[in-house]
């Protein structure tokens, strides 16, 4: 086990747990699925404080991807505890997150006078506990096409729900690089990362929803439609400049 | 006069036009995503130099590069102007309906 860094061994365990849950939940074993996922949150968890520790007092700005299914399999800690019958959509989906971390790992540092306030911190933590919010909504969005029939409005609830936290935290996440830019560079706006404009047009991209949900033009169907193609535009936008090149996972704990 | 001025208060007073407007400022960013990621060194210069003076020179110089940029800042600012709009209108309703209610109001 020496050498093995072990933010990744333990993503590595939390992956194959989530992935062990997610197919236990589909073969309703609903006690073994969360037993599996809890297990899976603890060492995702483990990874998180390993890796985050590792990188101090340094920003690990790309690693995202392995923070992402920890708070998303957080905000579905309730679907998993209540019995939800369409769990296997949550577990596949956290498992999925685990997966395209575990298959596309990149790592980023940026300079260390650079990043020397809480700021950096928080505009990191915040957007991803955004980005899991948004994926929830838009799992609830899918959820909502598939079982309501009658298009009930209390069936959008949790849509609208997951939506105005996650543009809580992304709009905190946004406030605190506007701080962290100023107190680095001096600038409000750092042009040299074209990413930042992608994250302001999420934001907008939300900000658009929240103006049709409440003024209900669109349709209950339609209105669900947007919020569930906003995990595309998150993903598409947000997490895939973070992922890194396709590499097969080296399971080193594993040897003997 | 009046019923001009009545028509451009309502038009700005829309929440058609805002959503309409966040829509349009959403894909002219993703535009300038991708123009950013290969255009950087023209945009870099905007904070030393300042709007006015970087619109004149860099701006003016790469119409094609820049123009999603000045498009954003026209979005923004009728984004800006729709905001303030529909405030106070919602500001003016609210007093009526304030006013109207002295009752309420205790002695």
């Amino acid at each position: 086990m020496s050498g093995i860094p072990p933010g990744e061994a333990t993503f590595q365990g939390a992956v194959l747990l989530y992935l062990f849950g997610f197919f236990a939940s589909l073969f309703r074993a609903r006690r073994l699925s969360r037993i599996s996922i809890g297990l899976g949150l603890c060492s995702n968890l483990l990874s998180a404080g390993a890796r985050y520790y590792n990188a101090w007092p340094l920003l690990p700005l790309f690693q995202g991807p392995f923070f992402l299914p920890l708070f998303f399999g957080v905000c579905c800690t309730s679907r998993f505890r209540d019995d939800h019958p369409k769990v296997p959509l949550f577990s596949g989906a956290l498992a999925l997150m685990g997966l395209t971390a575990l298959f596309f790992p990149n790592d980023f540092y940026v300079p260390f006078l650079k990043s020397k306030t809480i700021f950096s911190h928080l505009y990191f933590v915040f957007g991803v506990v955004g980005r899991a919010c948004f994926f929830m909504s838009a799992l609830w969005a899918v959820l909502f096409l598939i079982d309501n029939k009658n298009q009930n409005k209390g069936g959008m609830g949790p849509v609208y729900t997951w939506v105005v936290r996650g543009f809580v935290f992304w709009t905190l996440s946004m406030f605190s690089a506007e701080a962290w830019s100023y107190l680095s560079t001096g600038y409000p706006v750092v042009w040299e990362d074209a990413s930042m404009t992608t994250t302001i047009a999420a934001w907008f991209y939300y900000a658009c929803f929240l103006h049709l949900h409440l003024y209900g033009v669109w349709s209950l169907k339609f209105r669900s439609i947007f919020a569930a193609i906003g995990a595309v535009v998150v993903f598409t936008f947000t997490s895939y400049p973070e992922l890194g090149a396709f590499r097969i996972p080296e399971f080193r704990w594993a040897r003997f | 006069m009046g019923s001009v001025l009545t028509r451009i208060w309502d038009f700005w007073c829309s929440v058609r036009l805002t959503v309409l407007l966040l829509f349009l400022i959403m894909i002219d960013l993703w535009i300038g995503y991708f123009v950013l990621e290969s255009h950087k060194s023209y945009f870099v210069p905007l904070n030393q130099l300042g709007l006015t003076e970087w619109a004149g020179t860099y701006g003016i110089t790469h119409p094609l590069i820049t123009s999603w940029f000045f498009v954003l800042v026209f979005l923004l600012a009728s984004l800006g102007l729709n905001t303030f709009v529909c405030t106070t209108d919602k500001l003016i309703s609210l007093l009526r309906a304030y006013s109207s209610f002295p009752s309420l109001m205790p002695s």
